[in-house]
């Protein structure tokens, strides 16, 4: 069961945790731990995954879209603004990719906080994604030391 | 038991074919693949086009020797549950990946003890053969496989700012 939102029934703080599925996804549930105590809910194009979250974590589907199918993203960026309305989340996170970065765009509009932690997968540049959501993550990170710049992306450890 | 497995993003007939081809001489030897969209299912083992996250887990839990394309949810996935992965990575020039970053990620991960890789899908055969000749090799400790707390303390701090 979710917690409701905005509805009293909880003063817990509360963040959403956006992305595509496969290794996206595995590397976006190991950063759990930077929010033992929240409410954490999710939100993957993989409708699947629901049953891999704790029995306390909400979980939400999105539809997948490529950059090359204009009207599934848009689909997509609505599902995403849907979500992020409906959990009213604190902190918006992603790891990828166009999911996580309609979720800085929409996080940034609402006054989120918003983290972006391109996919440990990019080891020679940033992801497309990634160099996209730069405008609207407040921490953007890399999970490459040699990927960091002084402006960012910034670089604080890998998660593995 | 080897678990195959590519992803569900593109095709990937030549890491498939290849193994095919090695299951074909070792009829003694259990495989079962996950496949994608690859257009040539293999004619010697069982293979699936895509499974649910329990089916991976339990393949992957069962399986001695994991042989992949280089993902990373593969690689997660192996070193979360500490077995031996082979993997080719996919190229972007052969319409496998959109790009080439798999090449960067095996080139990195190669030197974890539990990974090996192959540049060609030649090579696949005799890695599979050497790899499992020499398993108790690659049962190194996934002590490694921490979270990077520097990582989560830098969001953590962030969060709570």
């Amino acid at each position: 069961m979710v917690y409701g939102s905005g509805s009293g029934v909880t003063h817990k703080r509360r963040v959403l945790f956006v992305s595509s599925s496969g290794g996206h996804w595995v590397q976006l549930r190991r950063l759990r731990p930077a929010f033992d105590g929240w409410v954490r809910y999710y939100a993957c194009t993989n409708a699947g995954y629901r049953s891999t979250v704790d029995p306390e974590e909400g979980f939400f589907g999105v539809p997948e879209a490529t950059r090359w199918n204009k009207l599934r993203l848009i689909y997509q960026a609505v599902t995403v603004l849907w979500v992020v309305l409906r959990t009213h989340p604190e902190v918006v996170v992603s790891t990828g990719a166009s999911p996580g970065f309609f979720a800085m765009l929409f996080g940034r509009v609402l006054r989120r906080k918003t983290i972006w932690v391109d996919s440990i997968a990019n080891v020679d540049e940033l992801s497309l994604s990634g160099r996209q959501a730069r405008r609207f993550a407040d921490l953007w990170l890399t999970q490459w030391e040699h990927l960091a710049r002084p402006d960012g992306p910034k670089y604080f450890g890998a998660v593995l | 038991m080897i678990f195959v497995t590519v992803g569900s993003q593109l095709p990937f007939d030549r890491l498939v074919g290849a193994v095919d081809a090695w299951a074909a001489e070792h009829a003694n030897v259990e495989l079962f693949g996950q496949v994608g969209d690859t257009v040539d299912p293999p004619a010697h083992f069982e293979s699936v086009s895509t499974m649910t996250p329990e089916e991976y887990q339990r393949r992957f839990a069962e399986a001695d020797l994991i042989v992949g394309h280089a993902g990373m949810g593969t690689i997660i996935a192996a070193l979360e549950f500490g077995k031996p992965l082979l993997m080719l990575p996919r190229l972007g020039s052969l319409k496998e990946s959109r790009n080439d970053n798999q090449v960067g990620s095996a080139r990195h991960f190669r030197s974890f003890g539990l990974f090996e890789v192959v540049e060609t899908a030649s090579d696949i055969p005799e890695r599979i053969d050497h790899m499992l000749a020499n398993l108790q090799h690659y049962r190194s400790s996934t002590d490694a496989f921490a979270v990077g707390d520097s990582l989560i303390e830098a969001i953590r701090e962030f969060a709570n700012a």
